[in-house]
């Protein structure tokens, strides 16, 4: 006898993210999922994304890694509560290991949370953690062809930030190519160019977030439900 | 290696909707995976092998994996593309302001299932 199912598999994961949706915009939390390849410099971003918001936004930090809590020690100085989570094996974050969290978020008063995700551009793209946006970098020392080697992530992101770009000129890549690539993906993510080392293109990231920032504060309830997870 | 826990909740979920007709077994399950959720096939039925075993119901189950294509409507000419290539752009017009349309599900479809009238 044959019958008929038709049950998402990830339905368990998305009521989860939806609860964790309402709950960030109840209190008003921006927040980003930020997902790369290991060693494309999201703690590095993070690191000075804290130093230079650091006295006009109250920020939260969890920090996703297979092992250690070396992440979660370096992200730590800036003042800002970090939490990091270790997942033990499992290569990306699921909407119950944030909710295990969310006493950390509601004490803290933020206006940004920040979730810098496994390193691992396949799997994170599929688990919807209750953010605002997905956050995906592509460093200069990668191949312009990651966009079209994982295509579900760039689609899915809200911003593409293309890291390391003070390596430009000891690296083959070419980041015309590069924003091609993204674009063929997703014609209407927003790109952003910078460097943690030298501090080139922080002013734009930072304008951006503060932007996010004021977006999700002005925004009604409402609206901010409705915006879940854009296509 | 999200295959593993993706393998997870579909064996509980076939395993669920099994018990929940009564079912003496499940003898067959087909899952539906669209392109853009990154799972690769062999890797999935690996999974699904191992951990079926955990459940008497699920223990014969003989897993199909379905790809759905990526689909796409156009904002501009509202044409709907469907293709097997990551190609994110109308076949008609070439804008390429589109939206998903398909391509995105990951679900459990249907199950054969033996009862005891079977």
């Amino acid at each position: 006898m044959k019958i008929d199912v038709k049950q998402s598999v990830m339905e368990a994961n998305n009521e989860l993210a939806a609860e964790l949706r309402a709950r960030f915009a109840e209190r008003r939390v921006l927040t980003l999922n930020m997902i790369s390849s290991p060693g494309s410099g999201k703690t590095a971003l993070l690191e000075n994304t804290l130093l230079r918001l650091r006295d006009q936004l109250n920020i939260g930090i969890l920090v996703g890694d297979v092992q250690t809590e070396n992440d979660a020690r370096r992200l730590a100085v800036y003042g800002f509560p970090v939490k990091q989570i270790i997942t033990s094996g499992t290569c990306h974050l699921e909407a119950h290991m944030i909710q295990k969290h969310l006493p950390f978020v509601d004490q803290g008063d933020l206006d940004l949370l920040i979730i810098e995700n496994v390193g691992n551009l396949i799997c994170p793209s599929s688990y919807d953690l209750g953010e605002d946006f997905k956050v995906v970098l592509l460093s200069t020392t990668e191949g312009e062809d990651k966009p079209l080697k994982y295509p579900g992530i760039f689609r899915r992101a809200k911003v593409a930030m293309i890291t390391k770009t003070d390596l430009l000129p000891h690296t083959d890549f070419d980041l015309g190519l590069a924003e091609r690539n993204i674009r063929s993906i997703h014609n209407e993510i927003d790109i952003l160019t910078l460097s943690s080392r030298s501090g080139e293109g922080f002013d734009r990231w930072i304008n951006w977030l503060q932007q996010r920032v004021q977006e999700k504060q002005s925004l009604p309830e409402a609206a901010q439900r409705s915006h879940a997870e854009p296509k | 290696m999200h295959e593993l826990s993706i393998a997870e909740e579909i064996v509980r979920i076939v395993a669920k909707e099994g018990a929940s007709v009564k079912a003496v077994r499940v003898s067959g399950a087909s899952v539906s995976v669209g392109r853009l959720m990154a799972v690769e096939t062999d890797n999935l039925l690996f999974c699904l092998d191992v951990l079926k075993k955990s459940d008497p119901l699920t223990e014969h189950t003989i897993f199909t994996v379905e790809e759905e294509q990526l689909q796409l409507r156009c904002k501009a000419c509202d044409h709907v593309t469907v293709t097997d290539e990551f190609l994110f752009a109308c076949e008609a017009c070439h804008s390429q302001a589109v939206d998903v349309i398909g391509g995105e599900q990951l679900e459990v479809s249907y199950l054969e299932v033996e009862s005891h009238e079977d």
